[in-house]
């Protein structure tokens, strides 16, 4: 077995708030192998991108606290790296697309350039004529039709979908061995959408790189993934294969959350509704975290918080009653 | 208006800030001094005793007697009061004039706004100081004219920053649910745009209240302020300084005066827009 | 009688386009001749991606908006009637749900004076009766009577959109715009919210208008549903018919592109819509869908194509029904570019 180019192990983080400490992730362990695109899908507040935050070591201390938990990138500590080693490893080793593409290019600067800047942050000797190859090419590559023209462009004179394109061409510059994909398609409408993740798609299987797909999008981790880790109130419910995990889901969240979907392939009734709401961050119950909206809850289920548990190969979840028997 | 969590979380975040703290500070005991003048000074304002004209500083006159020997702790005392009641008279005129025409031309736009905002541009494009002192030279020199004057002269601020406010306001969904229940135009500004677009006129207001004191005093120093004997700190400070070289203490007083009060104001006002408007989310 | 029923409805709005100085002046069709109808106790699905419409049409139903031309006939009578205090029975029988429940209530008021106030306008209720008669939209929508003097932002988001029904429920309205109600909000809370706005219109025998750009939510909420592009209605039918049989190239390119909540063998590459949706500001001439529609021919780019009746209440706008229908199930779309 190749060993993981990713691997977070009991990452626990805690944000420290005028009203209280959040506790935003509680003892979170994943790992993504090369060439593998894991899905982290949740709803709100579930942690999902506090966890890529970590990854890329964006989480702004304080208020955030990283109470403890390693986070292992091909080999080396995130964690106790220096801020130099990380800002050379962001961009280079790894890169991240964000959810809204508008806000996050600069609009006073060309498309082309800010492609341009990206791989001169890493080669800052590259020659002027070798770098307008290599974004032309990048242009290229992420289906941007007319580069030529298009380097030349503004953000503000692109639309949603070839603005996510530059974002991704520039994440793309350097090579990353890892994607972070943060909620890519969600500010895009479903037809852009589709295009998007075929080229995120296409773009992995050619380089061969991972991806970390954040999504609260069970249709886009199920078409993207081919691992899914569910997150529920800053702690891991589920992990395991993309068709286990929708076809065989085991944590009563995943059952909820997928029956919750309205389908566009059969008729629903009603919808299956898991009841009550969100545990509050700061003040979370003792036990299982899902356990007061869970028709399953066992008397365990109050006392101890459950842990992560193989329950086939490659299929673990965190839940006293499919572990305990 | 503001409603319990929030105004509690305001006040709490204010308590935090120490710079806050103290221009609240300063301005609770101007009020004190202000409100309780009579009890406090220790002597008539407009008492004069020429034998003690310019008696240094002592047990008895802890800031010294002025060229008419009036005890000039008594008169800043005083002062306070009138300091105030200008302050709070041409600031409530700034304010309800303001508002009101802000909010009209903000909410309503088109050429009503145009028409108002062309107005105010007028009164803005005179130096400020300037604009007062037409109006008090038009007027002649009292204590309403002079409230009424720095009143008109603010006019404008408040005008600009109730027309930003209401009009980033005016977009969001619940002013459009409002129309939709049948809520009627003056009633949707009343319960609906205008408290939500309260906060930056509340700092403003705090903020007013140190230039006005500036422009007062300025407006004093040039003789069409408040009229001798009645204790003012512009007029004090513009009487003294025929005597700065002989005695320089009488125009220190009323001059740190009016810097403490206006620095008070300004401290609590920067205060007040970092608790109202936190970039920190919770 | 349908309950709302508008006909070639058109808004225009001026915009300026270009550089600082001297930009052009244009007219955005954000709604170009939409005609739809609404009957009691019928979910109207109107789906659309961004620039379709779709919001637009919403407003102006409700008056919010003034439409540029067109008719909209509201409990029979044309909205342009309900004038003096019938203007009021018109606010009062046609409500509204915003996407967005944190910018949908007044963050200074609280519970009660926010659903309230419609009461006390169309003079519903009064003094003590307000409270109860609150009290119990609150109980309908399925909120604690206890919590009508919080202020909105000591909710949730899905218990903030519950009062936002119940604020459109007060006036005991005929017909309720749902505009991306469940959008802002997350899976779970969305199921809890559809299956309410479900069971109100089975006990008021409600019209809705729901619009969404989340084909599935369409698909379970509604009983009829209307596909919009560009400002322009390409196909309306029932529920049933519309999912399962689409006529139109967008409709069946749009429900291949959703991703689907279940693993398949199928490549979503196959499936893909090319192109970026044009600007509202210069649609195509002809289909304005021609740009992006893999089976568009000569007479696509030129002709406006006729809103026809192809099959009894399936209606849809295309040059090509009929013809395309059997290669429906090959020639995969291209990836987008």
């Amino acid at each position: 077995m190749t060993p993981p180019l990713l691997s977070v192990s009991n990452l626990t983080v805690h944000f420290h708030t005028e009203a209280g400490v959040v506790r935003a992730l509680e003892d979170i362990s994943f790992s993504i192998a090369p060439g593998e695109i894991l899905g982290l899908v949740g709803e709100t507040g579930c942690g999902k991108s506090v966890t890529a935050s970590c990854v890329m070591r964006l989480i702004p201390t304080p208020p955030g606290r990283i109470v403890s938990g390693e986070i292992l990138f091909d080999g080396r500590d995130i964690l106790s790296m220096s801020d130099e080693e990380v800002r050379l490893m962001r961009g280079r080793d790894m890169a991240m697309i964000f959810q809204d593409p508008m806000s996050s290019l600069n609009p006073v600067f060309t498309t082309g350039f800010q492609v341009g800047e990206a791989i001169v942050t890493h080669e800052p000797s590259i020659a002027r004529e070798p770098l307008r190859a290599r974004v032309l090419d990048l242009f290229r590559k992420v289906n941007i039709a007319d580069p030529e023209t298009s380097v030349n462009r503004y953000p503000h004179m692109m639309s949603g979908g070839m603005k996510q394109r530059v974002m991704i061409a520039m994440a793309l510059s350097c090579g990353p061995k890892l994607l972070i994909a943060d909620e890519p398609t969600t500010a895009l409408d479903v037809s852009i959408q589709a295009q998007i993740l075929t080229l995120i798609r296409r773009l992995q299987r050619e380089e061969g790189s991972s991806v970390l797909l954040i999504s609260h999008d069970l249709g886009v981790i199920a078409s993207m993934a081919d691992r899914v880790t569910v997150m529920y109130a800053g702690s891991i419910a589920e992990t395991a294969r993309v068709r286990d995990l929708f076809d065989d889901p085991q944590h009563p969240y995943t059952r909820g959350l997928l029956g919750a979907i309205p389908r566009l392939d059969r008729d629903q009734g009603r919808l299956a509704v898991i009841p009550g709401t969100l545990p509050n961050l700061m003040n979370l119950p003792q036990g299982c975290k899902f356990r007061e909206r869970c028709a399953e809850a066992l008397p365990v289920c109050a006392e101890k918080r459950p842990a992560l548990a193989e329950i086939r190969p490659g299929h673990e979840a965190a839940c006293h009653a499919r572990t305990g028997r | 208006m503001a409603d319990r969590s929030q105004g509690s979380l305001v006040a709490r975040r204010i308590l935090r800030n120490p710079i806050a703290v103290a221009g609240l500070a300063i301005i609770l005991g101007y009020l004190f001094i202000a409100a309780f003048a009579p009890h406090i000074a220790p002597f008539d304002p407009t008492a004069q005793d020429l034998s003690r004209s310019f008696a240094p500083i002592s047990a008895g006159n802890p800031m010294g007697c002025d060229e008419f020997g009036r005890d000039i702790l008594s008169r800043i005392i005083f002062g306070a009061r009138t300091s105030l009641i200008i302050q709070f008279f041409s600031v409530c005129i700034a304010l309800v004039i303001g508002v009101f025409l802000g909010a009209l031309g903000g909410y309503f736009g088109g050429r009503l706004d145009e028409a108002i905002m062309r107005v105010m541009d007028v009164l803005l494009a005179f130096p400020g100081i300037l604009l007062a002192l037409a109006i008090v030279a038009m007027l002649g020199p009292d204590l309403r004219n002079l409230i009424i004057a720095i009143g008109v002269y603010s006019i404008p601020q408040f005008a600009r920053i109730t027309r930003g406010s209401v009009i980033s306001v005016r977009q969001n969904d619940y002013v459009t649910a409002a129309r939709a229940i049948g809520e009627n135009q003056s009633s949707i500004i009343l319960r609906y745009v205008l408290p939500n677009a309260i906060s930056p006129i509340i700092i403003q207001t705090t903020l007013r209240m140190a230039t006005v004191l500036l422009t007062a005093a300025g407006l004093g120093f040039l003789g069409l302020g408040v009229q001798p004997p009645e204790p003012e700190w512009g007029t004090m400070l513009s009487n003294a300084r025929m005597y700065l070289r002989s005695a320089p203490m009488v125009a220190v007083f009323p001059g740190l005066s009016i810097m403490l009060v206006v620095l008070g104001f300004n401290f609590f006002g920067d205060g007040l827009q970092d608790a109202l408007n936190p970039r920190l989310k919770e | 009688m349908p309950v709302l029923d508008a006909e070639n409805l058109v808004k225009l709005y001026p915009v300026r386009t270009g550089g600082l100085f001297g930009g052009r002046k244009a007219l955005l069709r954000a709604v170009d001749g939409v005609t739809l109808s609404i009957e009691r106790g019928e979910t109207l699905g109107l789906v659309g991606e961004s620039g379709s419409g779709k919001s637009t049409v919403g407003m102006l139903c409700l008056g919010l908006l003034e439409k540029t031309s067109g008719t909209i006939r509201f409990l029979d009578r044309p909205i342009e009637d309900y004038t003096g205090d019938d203007a009021r029975i018109f606010r009062r029988k046609a409500q509204i749900v915003f996407q967005n429940p944190f910018a949908s209530l007044n963050p200074r008021m609280i519970i009660r004076d926010i659903i309230g106030r419609v009461l006390e306008i169309h003079g519903l209720a009064h003094g003590r009766d307000i409270g109860a008669r609150v009290g119990a939209l609150m109980r309908e929508v399925g909120l604690r009577e206890d919590q009508m003097t919080r202020y909105p932002h000591e909710f949730s988001g899905g218990q903030r959109q519950r009062i936002a029904i119940a604020r459109a429920l007060a006036s005991d309205p005929e017909l309720v715009v749902l505009d991306e109600p469940t959008s802002a909000l997350d899976v779970s809370v969305q199921a809890q919210i559809l299956n309410l706005l479900q069971d109100i219109q089975a006990a008021r025998g409600l019209a809705y208008l729901f619009i969404s750009h989340n084909l599935a939510v369409i698909r379970h909420a509604s009983t009829r549903a209307a596909v919009m592009y560009l400002g322009r209605l390409v196909e309306t039918a029932r529920k049933e018919a519309i999912f399962a049989r689409p006529l139109h190239p967008y409709t069946q390119a749009l429900l291949s592109s959703v991703p689907k909540p279940f693993v398949t063998d199928e490549r979503m590459e196959k499936k893909i819509i090319a192109g970026d949706i044009p600007s509202p500001l210069t649609p195509p001439p002809g289909c304005r869908f021609h740009t992006r529609c893999r089976y568009s021919e000569d007479r696509c780019t030129k002709e406006e194509p006729q809103w026809r009746e192809v099959e009894p209440g399936h209606f849809a706008a295309c040059h090509r029904i009929g013809e395309i229908e059997e290669s429906r199930t090959t020639n995969p779309y291209p990836e987008g570019g």
